[in-house]
């Protein structure tokens, strides 16, 4: 089912591509497309000589075999491109979601437990501008606030140029940390250019994990072993945490999956504000430059990926829901 | 007895909250549809002797005016009415295929539902924007563009959701008994049935409206929305980017207008859902 999923972005990615009017290979060429001899060969390098059928039944053995291509502008293979940028927008996803989990959920639940007083309404007000917030907006106003006006960080990018390290991991909180010397000091500075990116991607998660965890925890509260649990003097902290949120959990869980493909969707736009090199920025970049081979390839792996996540959340799902698992 | 509609009003305007979203959308598409009486400038006009003024609410210009000294509140009224327009199409052209698709597999089931519902997963397993972001650079920058692109990424919430209440619907006692009656399949699917899914298609549509107008903004900062001089939020804040730091207010006031636009139409879809999901309960 997965893999039917996958066959279809795999035609999704080929055809849109196709449907671009203008032919690529004079877009490539420029003024040398007039001269025909180099016109052929420019189409025969990049396979638009086969008919339509045969070019995607190409592009699916190759991309079988791990061939996506070569970028037209860098003239690197897709794969590579994707990897070298590949843990930049992983490790801000990561946190991201951090930011979204460690706040969200305790928010929730201390919504829950204070229904209808103050500290639940502002809660939820503030969920609800949290998720109504256009993402690209929020990062220009946190730069105002945070890089313009109290110069704590960083505008752009992911480390300063003075520390110029090589990367190991690619993560570069964990890259910083294996430098030889100044570790601190340089850990500390990719801290510093990743907060407002992850805060301005974790803010929408952290609202939407804030609302369904108190509308869960609220449901939980009325079942009858939390007024059982309560009876036979169980500790406040053990009847929240225990009995309350662990059974919370499962639509929590729900709809942190349900957040990834919207993460991926709100990565672009955050790595574009803060130029952050990760795919999103990489994936804009190649539509604004036509670069038909990553275009494809990059729709392609940000579809595999979302399908992934989607079935390890699955996976998880099965974990923290006995319920399931006997079933 | 009251009348159904009059009983859901009476739940919904219980909350403040749904009432002040209810007033600024009303207030807006006031703003959207009045734009051209009530706004001081041509929010394309250019006044070369009055670039970059900050808000001054004595001056001729109140919000100021930004980086080609066009008005900024000329240009930030004209706006409503570009992203209220195109965020109406966009709910009408993706609710009209989502209920037509989602009621076709929701009802006749089978290979057909199999074959919708493959599609819909393939489109929602994309993120939505980069699908957008596509769409546009292959059919190329235009309002209406930006409209197909955005209905596209919206059509399968709807079908999802239309499929599950039809098959939720469609063997209850009176699509059988209608079905006894003779009732040919298109009248029970369209009359029988889609009247009875209409609470949840209504908080889609309303929540649909504020994704739309979230993501006509973000194709418009991208560039690949609205195309300038038109005075689109999105396509504002992208042009204000190069001001950051010595004119924020040009970056502060599109973006409130979009933050506003959008909360009001999730709290009055959030409290819509809430008084039909306890109606429903009821029953």
């Amino acid at each position: 089912m997965f893999l039917i999923t996958l066959w279809g972005i795999s035609i999704v990615a080929f055809s849109l591509i196709r449907l671009v009017p203008g032919d690529p290979v004079l877009l490539l060429l420029g003024d040398r497309g007039a001269d025909p001899q180099l016109y052929a060969e420019m189409k025969e390098a990049l396979g638009l000589h086969l008919p339509v059928y045969r070019q995607y039944f190409e592009f699916i053995i190759n991309a079988l075999q791990g061939n996506l291509g070569n970028s037209v502008v860098s003239r690197t293979p897709v794969l590579e491109e994707f990897f070298a940028r590949f843990p930049a927008t992983l490790e801000l996803t990561f946190m991201a979601m951090l930011i979204g989990i460690t706040l969200g959920i305790p928010l929730g639940v201390l919504a829950a437990i204070n229904r209808n007083k103050v500290f639940d309404y502002s809660v939820m007000f503030t969920s609800l501008i949290g998720y109504s917030m256009p993402i690209f907006w929020w990062g220009l106003i946190l730069i105002i606030v945070f890089s313009v006006t109290l110069g704590w960080t960083p505008v752009a990018g992911r480390m300063s140029v003075l520390y110029d390290i090589e990367p190991i991991t690619g993560f570069m909180l964990i890259d910083s940390l294996l430098q030889a010397e100044d570790k601190g000091a340089i850990f500390f500075d990719a801290l510093r250019h990743l907060a407002l990116p992850a805060i301005a991607m974790g803010t929408i998660p952290m609202a939407l994990i804030a609302r369904i965890t108190r509308s869960s925890m609220l449901e939980i509260l009325n079942e009858d072993y939390m007024l059982t649990a309560r009876a036979k003097g169980v500790s406040k902290l053990r009847l929240y945490m225990i009995h309350g949120l662990r059974n919370a959990l499962i639509p929590i869980v729900t709809v942190i999956g349900l957040l990834v493909s919207s993460l991926v969707a709100g990565a672009i736009l955050t790595e574009t504000i803060f130029s952050f090199p990760g795919i999103g920025k990489w994936i804009l970049h190649s539509i604004t430059a036509r670069d038909y081979p990553v275009i494809q390839g990059g729709i392609l792996l940000i579809g595999a990926l979302v399908i992934i996540i989607n079935l390890s959340v699955d996976l998880l799902y099965v974990a923290i829901n006995p319920r399931v698992r006997v079933s | 007895m009251t009348h159904p509609l009059l009983e859901l009003w009476r739940n919904f305007s219980q909350s403040k909250g749904a009432l002040l979203g209810l007033t600024t959308i009303l207030l807006f598409f006031g703003v959207a549809l009045g734009a051209g009486v009530i706004s001081p400038h041509s929010p394309t006009l250019v006044f070369s002797d009055a670039v970059l003024l900050p808000p001054d609410l004595s001056s001729e210009h109140w919000l100021g005016t930004d980086d080609l000294g066009r008005d900024m509140l000329s240009r930030l009224l004209h706006g409503a009415r570009v992203s209220l327009v195109l965020g109406i199409l966009i709910v009408i052209t993706s609710l009209f295929f989502g209920v037509i698709l989602g009621l076709t597999a929701g009802y006749l089931g089978g290979i057909t539902d199999t074959i919708i519902m493959r599609i819909t997963d393939v489109v929602m397993s994309l993120p939505s924007i980069l699908l957008a972001i596509v769409v546009v650079s292959v059919m190329g920058t235009s309002l209406l563009n930006t409209v197909v692109a955005i209905s596209i990424v919206a059509i399968p919430s709807f079908v999802r959701l239309v499929r599950a209440s039809v098959i939720a619907e469609k063997n209850k006692n009176y699509v059988i008994c209608a079905r006894c009656f003779g009732a040919s399949h298109f009248r029970i699917a369209f009359l029988n049935i889609l009247p009875n899914c209409i609470a949840p298609i209504t908080v889609q549509s309303t929540l649909a409206f504020s994704d739309g107008i979230l993501n006509i903004a973000a194709l418009g900062f991208l560039g690949l929305g609205a195309q300038p001089p038109t005075p689109e939020w999105g396509t504002m804040l992208a042009d204000a980017r190069d001001y950051i730091v010595s004119e924020p207010y040009l970056v502060v006031l599109p973006g409130l207008c979009i933050l506003t636009v959008v909360i009001s139409f999730n709290l009055v879809g959030d409290v819509l859902r809430d008084c039909l999901d306890a109606k429903l309960k009821k029953i």
